[in-house]
């Protein structure tokens, strides 16, 4: 087969878009816009970035020169951790400012991140936001269309495509031609980014991985805009008709769809608000025992068991002390139904999701979001894995604090027992990192799945599009 | 009787290049009057001049009155006694010709109007074809709506530019009679064409428009020759 | 007029635009409701519930027709509600994203402000879809799809110079043309709305406000891009698109963001879950303080209780208040700051506003829809009175040591929601 026609093709719409000036003119205004974007993101990132390390330094000190305590002091006194950020969020900050990033760890709460920096947000928040990713996302299709929707429109009026057809040049070929005319260079641009992002999150987290994803789906979303705008530029009879049919694209496609959709899923599947949720769980912790209450039916019969277990009859008996064990007990009963809260929590917010995916073929602009938040490490999977992480931090400190408190503190002299400093200095309190990639699978599978489509559906159309002159 | 236009004098710069100079032209009432020229002679900016819709770029001098009515003093005025009919006819594809007339006449002042079926039926459009939209039409179909415009809004000077392009020999035919139907009115008619024959047949004026003046052209049907026409448009006759 | 408005409405595509956009209008006014709805379903449930958990509380922990003032700090929360205003539907702005019912009780308050709702973080971020944003959004590139190609198209028809030899004054019409296209979309925006307004019956003064802005910014799109449209050598209507579209794109997108960045800048903000850290902290410090050491200072607050009987056990539930109060008035000069620079961007935003339409309409709609940040200021303002409230209808009986009547606990204030907003 013979290839030299497509780059003839391309070469030719080079030049003729060159000449046009009016797309390299909106190509520099891209650029700079890109350049905003990364400008505004790079600041909030750091933003971000310098709390994380403020609090992380912070918590450790304070930690670390805490005074000797009686355990259960230090377990209310508490420690929090900072949610990681990957250097990609520059990239995408996804929900960093719908969700919030630090954690306070203590004894027998559950305190999730949940300052939401949107919440006070001026009007101006409302506008959406210029990101990178946004850039890829939003404004290229359009600077796209806007470049690009008379491509054959404008050779058919004029009557060249009929003198190309009547030549013996396949449809196919114009098509291609086109296509490689108008994807290619934006190639080169998302290439560009790919490379400089890499440039700048060198060594971070799954790097390779993410930013692979993360372009792979851009490649793929942007190659599906090329084909669709050059299929209805085909099929367009009037230049201002092409226009029009691919800005209302546009318009759904990127704006309307996603928005509807978000609040769709809001509308039919209402998560419980936060005050419903921590009134059931209190309710639900009295249900299950109150261990201030000596008649309660559950503690009493812990009580039981534990002196039948070391075979003596009075508590003060004991050769370890009893209110440590009871805070031991008492922290996995609050535990348990903290996180089955926060499993009611996730399932809601999961019906969304799958509410969600099923009209998410609608929009490919959101399954690219959704493979960029993912990359990036901005998404709810993410989130929802530093939240588990944190967790298990904290039910493990307070574990590690109540066997102290157990072990070596005597039951008759509890209340003014002072414990050494270096007991807190080894406490178990491992690193939060970011979780990897395969926590967002599912949305992961789903996008990709879907941007698959996006290549099909306009290719499909282009192909029969392309039979006509 | 006053003629219905005289262009006195009119001389005409384009960004600094004199494209008319000294320009004279009368129609009279029931004369047709058709003028010639090559591309680029100033065909179309002697329609403008007249239509007085010339932007800033344009320096011009001299007088033109449509029916005794001066066109810089009251140009509305002077404007509502002709009819203008474009190379391309200007309808609107996706109105019928009734709509388009309808909708043409509520642009201009206009007082006093013909009924627009009497008017379309004078211009000879099929009836059937009156309630559809336009842009099912023919160029000669389209012209014919124009035309039944022009009587609708009782102009008293037709101008046509380009009558003929692009129509086949019956409907050019057709137009032809069309305007020989005007002229019997008692309307003046300025044609702007290139078909020296069609003009021949309906004109009782023909002139050359070269070097930004009007020069009368006498030919006969005998002398139509291609070598003629040729050495017509190169002045040399 | 007629005669345009048939001309317009003839062509079917336009129709199909127009009724699309009229159809947007009503959705996004519907979705409004439909969430200005559920909130308001959610508060009166609530409200429901804190009456009947109260009941649960008394029925409960009452000892011979007497409470424990302590107790009832400690155990008993108090709803605040921020209830939405009629019109809020028009801008939910932060009402999606703060708490409509927060749980509020006797212990510090700058522990308690700052917890956000738990909705769906990802579809937060993707935004909502109300009147506010439909208007500031779409009615440019409505105005822009139907007035960038005036003169252009007929100019590509060559209809140009006909028209111009048949209309008795061009600007007078154009100046029709650009009205019916103007009023054609004027009327998808406002029509939807007024409909609304009387179907639910809504007050006037509000509908007025809304029907001005969205009148005022359309009459700006339409003049810009009329004027744009009818300059002299406007007979590129591709090129018209395309400068029209990138002052949209400045206008919604760039510029705001430019200012976005430009305001934090101006006016960096601690994040709120430092206040709540904070006063975490100072509480739990508190507890390993000598007790004069919280008490001396709160009783140089509130003299009337400074001869209260002194602590002297372990724990007493006055010191425990008095602890908590004390780390809020610790933080006071650190929240009135955030406060401030919380309004102080609110202000930069208004004046932003000023130059920029986009702005003005979006912050005069949230003002309107009472659902500003502003007006998340003035509810929390509103919190901290009725936590103060609180706390001195139970400090008589906590420092005077006297029991709690539940007489006293029914009589105790309840979170107005009606006059959240003045």
């Amino acid at each position: 087969m013979n290839l030299t026609p497509l780059w003839t093709i391309a070469c030719n719409e080079w030049r003729r878009l060159w000449h046009a000036r009016v797309p390299a003119l909106l190509l520099t205004v891209l650029v700079t816009l890109w350049l905003i974007a990364a400008l505004a993101a790079h600041h909030h990132w750091q933003d971000h970035a310098r709390t994380v390390a403020e609090v992380t330094q912070r918590s450790q000190q304070d930690w670390q020169s805490q005074p000797a305590r009686h355990p259960h002091r230090v377990s209310h006194y508490g420690d929090f951790v900072a949610k990681p950020l990957h250097p990609l969020s520059v990239i995408e900050p996804g929900i960093l400012d719908q969700s919030g990033h630090l954690v306070y760890l203590e004894a027998h709460r559950l305190n999730s991140a949940n300052f939401n920096p949107a919440t006070e947000a001026t009007s101006l928040g409302r506008f959406p936001l210029m990101t990178p990713a946004m850039i890829v996302q939003w404004w290229m299709p359009l600077f796209l269309i806007m470049m690009a929707y008379h491509t054959v429109t404008a050779e058919k009026v004029t009557g060249t495509l009929a003198f190309m057809r009547g030549n013996g040049t396949p449809g196919w070929q114009i098509a291609v031609g086109k296509w490689l005319a108008l994807f290619l260079p934006l190639l080169l641009l998302l290439a560009i980014q790919a490379v400089l992002t890499w440039l700048w999150s060198r060594g971070s987290d799954q790097l390779a991985l993410r930013l692979t994803a993360m372009l792979l789906a851009q490649i793929f979303y942007i190659a599906g805009w090329c084909l669709l705008v050059v299929a209805v530029s085909w099929h367009s009879r009037q230049l201002h008709g092409a226009l029009l049919t691919l800005l209302l694209c546009w318009v759904c496609i990127c704006i309307i769809f996603p928005r509807g959709l978000a609040n769709l899923a809001q509308v039919l599947h209402p998560t419980q608000p936060r005050a419903e949720a921590e009134y059931h769980a209190e309710v639900k912790l009295k249900t299950i025992g109150d261990s201030h209450n000596p008649n309660d039916p559950h503690f009493a019969a812990f009580k039981a068991s534990l002196l039948k277990q070391y075979a003596v009859t009075r508590i003060e008996d004991l050769p370890v002390n009893y209110n440590g064990l009871l805070m031991q007990e008492g922290e996995r009963l609050t535990t348990e139904v903290y996180r089955e809260q926060q499993a009611l929590h996730d399932q809601q917010l999961a019906r969304q999701n799958a509410s969600i995916r099923l009209w998410c073929w609608l929009t490919p602009a959101l399954a690219l979001q959704y493979v960029q938040m993912a990359s990036s490490g901005n998404d709810l999977a993410h989130h929802q894995a530093f939240i588990s992480q944190a967790e298990n931090r904290r039910y493990q400190l307070i574990e590690y604090l109540n066997s102290i408190h157990s072990h070596k503190v005597v039951h008759a002299d509890d209340k003014n027992t002072r414990v050494s400093a270096e007991f807190w200095q080894q406490a178990p309190r491992p690193a939060v990192t970011l979780a990897p990639m395969s926590v967002s699978q599912p949305s992961l599978q789903a996008s990709f799945l879907i941007l698959l489509g996006w290549l099909l559906l306009p290719g499909a159309f282009l192909f029969k599009v392309s039979q006509r002159i | 009787m006053t003629p219905l236009l005289t262009v006195n004098q009119l001389s005409l710069q384009f960004a600094g290049r004199p494209i008319l100079n000294a320009l004279n032209l009368t129609v009279e009432t029931g004369q047709v009057v058709s003028v010639l020229g090559s591309n680029g002679a100033g065909k179309s900016t002697l329609l403008k001049s007249i239509l007085g819709l010339h932007d800033g770029r344009v320096t011009q001098t001299g007088a033109i009155h449509i029916a005794g009515i001066d066109l810089v003093q009251a140009r509305q005025q002077a404007l509502s006694q002709l009819a203008y009919v474009p190379e391309q006819p200007a309808v609107y594809g996706h109105l019928s010709a009734i709509e388009n007339i309808r909708y043409f006449l509520s642009l201009g002042a206009v007082s006093q109007t013909l009924d627009i079926t009497t008017c379309l039926s004078m211009a000879g459009l099929p009836e059937q074809a009156w309630q559809r939209p336009c842009s099912d039409y023919s160029k000669g179909m389209k012209q014919k709506v124009m035309l039944a415009l022009a009587l609708a809004k009782q102009a008293r000077l037709l101008l046509l530019d380009e009558p003929n392009s692009g129509l086949d020999p019956q409907a050019t035919e057709e137009l032809n009679q069309l305007i020989l139907q005007c002229k019997q009115q008692g309307m003046g008619v300025l044609v702007v064409t290139h078909d020296v024959l069609s003009a021949m047949a309906f004109s009782d004026r023909l002139l050359m428009l070269a070097n930004g003046q009007l020069s009368p052209v006498n030919l006969d049907q005998q002398a139509l020759t291609l070598d003629n026409l040729k050495r017509l448009y190169q002045g040399q006759l | 007029m007629k005669h345009e408005f048939k001309l317009l409405l003839k062509q079917r595509s336009m129709v199909a635009l127009l009724l699309l956009s009229l159809a947007l209008t009503a959705l996004s006014l519907l979705n409004g409701w439909q969430n200005i709805q559920h909130i308001q379903a959610q508060i009166s449930h609530a409200q429901h519930e804190e009456a009947q958990r109260k009941q649960d509380f008394v029925h409960l922990h009452q000892h011979e027709g007497s409470l424990d003032a302590g107790e009832v700090g400690y155990y008993v929360f108090h709803h605040a509600y921020h209830q939405p205003a009629e019109w809020s539907f028009i801008a939910l702005g932060n009402r999606l994203v703060t708490p409509y019912v927060q749980r509020i009780r006797l212990l510090g308050l700058q522990g308690q402000l700052y917890d956000g709702e738990s909705h769906h973080p990802e579809y937060v971020m993707l935004g909502s879809f109300d009147y506010a944003f439909w208007l500031v959004f779409f009615s440019p590139l409505l105005c822009i799809a139907l007035l960038h190609d005036l003169k252009a198209s007929e100019h590509q028809a060559q209809r140009l110079l006909f028209l111009q030899s048949l209309a008795t004054s061009p600007k007078h019409f154009w100046f029709k043309r650009a009205l019916t296209r103007a009023l054609l979309i004027t009327a998808t925006f406002t029509l939807p709305v007024l409909l609304f307004a009387v179907i639910h019956t809504l007050s006037v003064l509000p509908l007025l406000q809304v029907l001005a802005i969205s009148l005022l910014y359309i009459l700006f799109w339409t003049i810009l891009c009329a004027a744009f449209s009818l300059r002299a050598r406007a007979l590129n209507a591709s090129f018209n698109a395309l400068a029209l579209a990138s002052a949209w794109l400045l206008c919604c997108v760039v510029l705001p963001n430019l200012a976005q960045l430009w305001l934090h800048q101006q006016f960096p903000l601690q994040d709120g879950s430092q206040i709540a850290l904070q006063h975490r902290q100072l509480v739990h410090g508190a507890w390993d303080l000598p007790k004069a050491d919280t008490l001396e200072p709160f009783y140089a607050l509130y003299p009337q209780w400074q001869h209260s009987a002194p602590v002297t056990d372990r724990f007493h539930w006055k010191w425990y208040f008095a602890f908590q109060h004390m780390a809020d008035v610790r933080l006071q000069a650190q929240v009135t700051a955030r406060e401030q620079s919380l309004l102080q961007r609110d202000q930069a935003t208004q004046q932003l506003g000023l130059l920029l339409p986009s702005i003005w309409v979006q912050r005069s709609l949230e003002n309107v829809a009472q659902s500003n940040v502003t007006h998340l200021l003035a509810h929390r303002q509103h919190i901290t009175a009725f936590h103060s409230q609180l706390r001195h209808a139970i400090y008589p009986a906590l420092f005077d040591e006297k029991p709690f009547t539940v007489e006293a606990f029914r009589q105790l204030p309840v979170f107005d929601s009606q006059h959240t907003h003045e």
